[in-house]
């Protein structure tokens, strides 16, 4: 695809081809050989667009790009449901920026005020008004929420499939969605740098694959349907769904970002 | 935490100490205060109204989504429930926003009608800070008090066209609204 610019808001729709091309301009200093030849295409595309001006980057682009090459924490947003399945990024410094899955191959890339990052994953995940459910929690397996957040379909269905016939009893009308496809799944994971004496036994470390096992973080991943919100707790007996309200998960995504203690520590002395 | 009555009495509620009172809000907006200067963050803020209000609580609350949605930039209404306001039939409201500055706010909103009269609070701070702040304002939310004796003694205000808080946004609760048992929202205001 050619990547369509717009200077006025400083946000670029492209491929990831493009996306990492771009992203080399920027930080010249990672341009292997083989990425020069290789990007040779790309970045003509991405000349066409305005969005490199004499082999430089689009200034509306600088602040975007200048997160990327210098992240204080990252954010990495799956939404999966039984219409599909997509990966959303975020590189969070002092202005943030956001990577965004369209779903068609292509990519929304922009910068965003690093307090609009809650925003940005309410409206990503369709955040807002549900049903209230009942307080109570029900067991789920780690297998169960792996297969939840599958590229593949098929795993995803027998994945839901598991979760209504589990929800059932609890939550009757969560389940009926459910079984009708209504669902999506989520995960918002914030990492950065774990300290360096704590890196090996981060008890909040992610288990997802970009991070890495020095990294440290906030996860928050809620199940949810028209008729209410899940969120995936867990202690030593393993994984459990527990309802949570839109102010309960609300509450959590304002907290999702690290607070500036916990990336002070991290920071090289 | 001081104690403030407002309307001619028809509403107390207590308000952190130190806030900083506009001394002159407009007609229907009986309080404002706003916690102290901090580096040019967004000051967190109580606004409580008093309004005459001739129309059911739905479509009170209707118009104020529909308000709400056109007047604020980059509005997410995130929920909404009934719920006991002021110890009235009421409902809460919790969005977020973006400021002309450019800086995220999450709002709370409380609201009950009693005789006519729409009582409003609304705790707003800056969205990073809700997880914290939002809990000191929640705690002025549940102080307020309505004493519907005082109704006559109020502002200026018209005469009470409704005596009851009707129904709002459809069928949300088979169980008290109460916040004890399994209630319910709707995204349709119906």
């Amino acid at each position: 695809m050619n990547p369509a610019f717009d200077a006025d808001s400083g946000r670029i729709r492209l491929d990831a081809t493009a996306f990492e091309a771009l992203c080399r301009v920027a930080d010249p200093a990672s341009r292997s050989a083989a990425a020069l030849a290789s990007d040779a295409a790309p970045l003509a595309a991405l000349h066409g667009s305005g969005a490199l001006v004499d082999g430089v980057a689009h200034e509306a682009l600088r602040p975007s790009l200048a997160a990327v090459q210098q992240p204080i924490a990252s954010l990495q947003l799956l939404v999966t449901g039984s219409a599909g399945y997509r990966l959303h990024q975020g590189w969070l410094s002092v202005v943030s920026a956001v990577l965004a899955d369209v779903g068609d191959g292509s990519y929304d890339f922009a910068a965003i005020g690093t307090e609009f990052v809650p925003t940005l994953v309410a409206r990503m995940t369709r955040l807002g008004l549900r049903p209230h459910l009942g307080p109570a929690s029900v067991a789920v397996t780690e297998t169960v929420l792996a297969a939840l957040a599958a590229h593949e379909a098929g795993p995803r269905a027998e994945a839901a499939q598991t979760l209504v016939s589990a929800t059932a009893s609890t939550w009757p009308a969560w389940s009926a969605a459910a079984q009708g496809g209504d669902w999506r799944f989520w995960v918002a994971d914030v990492t950065w740098p774990a300290p360096a004496d704590t890196a090996a036994s981060a008890n909040t470390a992610t288990s997802d694959d970009t991070a890495t096992s020095d990294d440290t973080g906030h996860r928050l991943a809620v199940l949810d349907t028209g008729a209410g919100l899940l969120r995936v707790d867990g202690d030593d007996s393993g994984p459990r769904l527990v309802a949570v309200t839109p102010t309960e998960v609300w509450h959590l995504l304002s907290s999702i970002l690290p607070a500036d203690d916990e990336v002070a520590a991290a920071a090289p002395s | 935490m001081t104690i403030l009555e407002l309307a001619g009495g028809f509403v107390s509620v207590d308000v952190p100490d130190g806030w900083e009172q506009a001394s002159d809000p407009y007609p229907g907006i009986e309080l404002v205060v706003v916690e102290p200067e901090q580096d040019g963050l967004f000051r967190a803020n109580l606004v409580v109204t008093v309004t005459d209000v001739a129309m059911s609580f739905g479509d009170w609350q209707k118009g104020t989504d529909v308000f709400l949605a056109g007047e604020l930039h980059d509005y997410l209404l995130l929920d909404l429930e009934r719920m006991p306001v002021g110890g009235h039939p009421g409902a809460r409201r919790l969005a977020t926003h973006a400021t002309a500055e450019n800086q995220s706010v999450t709002v709370q909103q409380w609201m009950t009608l009693i005789n006519g009269r729409g009582v409003t609070l609304s705790a707003s701070c800056g969205t990073l800070a809700f997880a914290t702040a939002g809990v000191e304002l929640e705690r002025s939310a549940h102080s307020l008090r309505i004493n519907p004796s005082h109704t006559a003694a109020g502002s200026a205000l018209g005469t009470p066209s409704r005596t009851t808080a009707p129904a709002l946004y459809a069928p949300v609760t088979d169980t008290p609204p109460d916040g004890s048992s399994q209630t319910s929202t709707t995204g349709g205001a119906s």
